[in-house]
């Protein structure tokens, strides 16, 4: 919303006043629905599910050999990040499978991609809005793959599959059933990805399960060469614009951010941080703004490495 | 809309049309999904509200009724999830 006008005369209503841009629109819906979507990682029975998933006692085990190991070369990994670690090495190299593409179903000859089409009302209780085509290349095979993008949890816990959109949902389901605070990060250059607070260095650290990589927040810029533009956060205690925290030339970043007004933007992430802090105590809301002060300094200064 | 702003406030042409943004804004669906699920936080939510929504939030506290009102409005659309490539 634009403040009204102070001017009381009465004029005829200035049109358009409030509406706001298709832009406009499109960014809010946005980050709203992104915001929506935390409340699942906290429901019992899919952290329940994510637990017999988990092969905790052996993370664990894992995490206090790295924290040891940390600490003889001086590195003091503490527990928290020492148990994302093998945590993000299980979800990519054992547990998920990447998809790129599908053999046939009829000739397992190889298939491309032909379009979308609306899924069944099977496919949607898995939540999927959306069904890839994969057809057959194989002259006159006709065989036809559907490759469902499912956005329910329980349901990835089932086919185990996707692209970093089904990655990183179910990752952050596995971070918080494992105790971590976790957050979704959302990138406008197609890509999604994670971040868990580590308590000990009283920070949210870059963790992406599609590439098993953490704390290596100039991964895209540098390693994929990515011109990144807006990069988001999502939490059950907020948003955040986190953009600055993964460029290491942020006058090169602000010149693409054309998207909304950065004072809409800061806006529309305020009310969504106040609209999920509304029923928490004073306390607990003074804590998470001092935290918010210290990142926000720390995202100015850009990312360590 | 017309019932809410034809409400005791008097409200201008400008507050209707901020109040017409605020109903069909996510943040509407949001804060009325919480309410629903815990009706203590209408209070604390207008409160959070007035801090990015000042103009929104003085219209709402110059019209009590007109937040129960706009809640009371007619279901919007379901939440059809997020659609996300990658
Ligand atoms: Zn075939």
């Amino acid at each position: 919303f634009r403040p009204p006008t102070s001017d009381a005369s009465s004029q005829p209503e200035p049109p358009l006043l409030l509406a706001p841009s298709a832009a406009f629109r499109e960014f809010e819906e946005l980050v709203w629905g992104l915001n929506r979507n935390m409340d699942v990682y906290e429901k019992h029975d899919l952290l329940d599910k994510a637990m017999d998933e988990i092969p905790i006692q052996e993370l664990h085990e894992k995490a206090e050999q790295l924290s040891a190991q940390s600490h003889k070369n001086h590195s003091s990994l503490a527990f928290e990040d020492a148990l994302a670690e093998p945590l993000v090495q299980w979800f990519k190299h054992t547990y998920m499978r990447w998809i790129n593409s599908f053999p046939c179903p009829i000739c397992s000859g190889p298939t491309t991609v032909i379009g979308a089409t609306p899924p069944t009302p099977e496919e949607r209780v898995g939540r999927a809005n959306r069904v890839e085509l994969h057809k057959c290349q194989t002259p006159n095979c006709g065989g036809l793959h559907r490759f469902p993008r499912y956005n329910d949890p329980a349901m990835l816990m089932k086919t185990r599959e996707g692209r970093c959109g089904e990655w990183a949902n179910l990752f952050t389901l596995f971070l918080r059933a494992v105790g971590l605070r976790a957050r979704y990060i959302w990138n406008r250059e197609d890509h999604v990805w994670n971040e868990y607070f580590s308590p000990t260095e009283q920070r949210w650290v870059h963790i992406d399960s599609c590439e098993a990589a953490r704390d290596k927040p100039t991964l895209y810029e540098r390693g994929w060469g990515k011109k990144m533009s807006y990069i988001f956060a999502f939490s059950v205690e907020g948003a955040l614009d986190v953009s600055r925290g993964y460029t290491l030339n942020w006058p090169a970043m602000e010149e693409r951010r054309n998207w909304v007004p950065i004072d809409e933007l800061q806006r529309v992430m305020q009310s969504i941080t106040s609209t999920r802090r509304a029923s928490l105590s004073s306390n607990q809301r003074a804590h998470l703004e001092a935290e918010d002060r210290v990142e926000n300094a720390r995202l100015q200064r850009g990312p360590d490495w | 809309l017309g019932a809410a702003a034809g409400g005791a406030g008097g409200i201008t042409p400008q507050q209707a049309q901020q109040i017409t943004a605020f109903r069909n804004s996510p943040m509407f669906t949001q804060i009325r999904q919480m309410i629903a699920q815990n009706p203590a936080l209408v209070q604390p939510l207008i409160q959070q509200l007035a801090a990015t929504n000042p103009q929104l939030a003085q219209v709402m506290n110059q019209n009590p009724q007109l937040l129960l009102q706009l809640l009371a409005g007619e279901e919007g659309e379901g939440d059809e999830g997020m659609e996300w490539e990658g």
